[in-house]
């Protein structure tokens, strides 16, 4: 008796051939007495009947003329449509244009190249710069950093040997060079000495500095002679006779901690490092800027 | 021994027909069918001429094909679908909102034919060989190289389609 029913879902499988009356006797039947009893899917047979009704009555377009007379031959009119004006460039054209292009592109990319790789150099030196002048210069307000930094030495040992060579004749000598002579502030007149220890304990190296500050006789008017404390370390900034800065630097050297202390904490292994800077700044003729920072590894 | 001779010799090829036999007896079907596809009367144009220059090449090979409108309307679909890509005539965003928009079915009716370009060409060719020309379904099934039950399944996904967007569009 199941087999004498067809549900909507046999009916939609069998619609195609059902429409078509391609559909075998017992099944068309079942299909016809469904449709009797299903209100919707009555409707969808209504819905598809009329689809198919408005294909079949969709004008039918006959072959024209010229195309019929000469289907090979004959001059049709290209649909512009679908093709861009690049596209209804001839081809041969196109082709090299396209070609010369590429070319260009990579010739350009070549000659591009190292004039790219100088400036992303220039931008990794002034950063470089910008960097280093951040670090050595930390008052960069006083003293104008943008100057280029003029090292005089770099290391405890290779540079103390140049500076333990040079007389104090020769300091002075620098010292009457240095001093202005018409009241101008040029690039070089004034002078900035830094000192760099690197120490896992500032606070300890504060007393030895004291001590030598004491031993030079400097000045209690120079500067903070206490030291300042400041993230990442302690500065000394004093202004002090130009005469005693070799004494100020032999001296720093020593109480300086030895490289194989720390070295394997200091990523470049020194501990004493030094430069003499140029600024714009005005400082009193004889005397000279000195920074001693001593900064925490 | 004559006779054992007889049915060694190869049958004589018949002479191709010729291309001027296609246009007089296919020309009105295949343009219309590139036509109701492409939806473009020139490129209905480029692809009738595409066709033939198909049938041209591949006419002698097809020299003992007994089936000769069902070989012409594989070529034809091949080629129509081909082109469908670039020089068919799509539906406009402006007519896709239009469509979607509300509207009775007799004004959905109206526009029954960009609703019928709405899909898939294969779709589309279906529905015209089979309700639009008539013709059997082993001459569509060899014509989109398909079997005929999924054919059937495919038409009436179509109507199925056509009929929501026609009817229970919201």
């Amino acid at each position: 008796m199941g087999r004498e029913m067809m549900d909507c879902f046999q009916w939609q499988s069998h619609a195609s051939e059902f429409i078509d009356g391609s559909l075998g006797e017992p099944l068309g039947r079942l299909a016809e007495a469904h449709l009797d009893g299903c209100k919707e899917c009555k409707e969808h047979h209504q819905h598809y009947r009329l689809i198919l009704t408005s294909i079949a009555g969709q004008a039918r377009k006959p072959l024209p003329a010229p195309l019929r007379a000469a289907p090979l031959s004959a001059i049709l009119p290209r649909p512009e449509l679908a093709r861009s004006r690049w596209e209804r460039i001839p081809w041969y054209l196109r082709t090299t244009l396209e070609g010369m292009s590429i070319v260009l592109v990579i010739l350009i990319g070549i000659s591009a190249g190292p004039r790219v790789r100088r400036l992303y150099e220039r931008s990794i030196e002034k950063s470089l710069s910008e960097f280093s002048e951040t670090f050595s210069v930390s008052d960069s307000s006083k003293t104008d950093a943008s100057l280029p930094l003029v090292p005089v030495g770099a290391t405890a040992g290779a540079a103390g040997d140049e500076f333990s060579g040079e007389s104090e004749e020769d300091v002075s000598a620098e010292e009457d060079d240095s001093v202005e002579t018409d009241g101008d502030i040029r690039v070089g007149s004034s002078e900035i000495w830094r000192f760099n220890l690197r120490t896992d304990s500032p606070d300890e190296l504060i007393a030895d500095v004291s001590q030598v500050f004491k031993d030079l006789h400097v000045a209690a008017d120079a500067g903070a002679l206490g030291g300042l404390k400041i993230p990442g370390g302690i500065q000394f900034d004093l202004l002090v006779n130009k005469n005693i800065v070799p004494g100020l630097k032999r001296s720093l050297q020593k109480i300086a901690p030895k490289s194989s202390e720390i070295s394997a904490m200091s990523p470049t292994g020194e501990t004493f490092t030094w430069y003499r800077i140029k600024s714009r700044r005005k400082i009193p003729p004889g005397k000279t800027r000195v920074v001693i920072w001593l900064s925490q590894i | 021994m004559k006779e054992a001779e007889a049915e060694v010799t190869p049958p004589v090829r018949p002479p191709a027909a010729p291309l001027d036999h296609f246009v007089q007896t296919y020309g009105d079907l295949l343009f219309d069918l590139s036509e109701a596809v492409l939806w473009n009367p020139l490129s209905a144009q480029l692809a009738f001429r595409s066709i033939l220059k198909s049938i041209r090449s591949g006419r002698k090979r097809n020299a003992f094909e007994t089936h000769e409108r069902a070989w012409v309307l594989q070529i034809a679909c091949e080629r129509i679908l081909g082109m469908v890509s670039r020089h068919a005539r799509r539906v406009t965003i402006e007519e896709l909102i239009e469509l979607d928009a509300h509207g009775t079915v007799p004004a959905r009716m109206k526009k029954f034919d960009a609703y019928f370009h709405r899909l898939p060409a294969q779709d589309q060719l279906l529905l015209l060989l089979k309700d639009k020309h008539g013709l059997p379904w082993s001459e569509i099934a060899s014509a989109l190289r398909s079997p005929e039950g999924s054919l059937k399944v495919r038409r009436q996904q179509a109507l199925r389609t056509l009929e929501e967007w026609l009817w229970d569009a919201k």
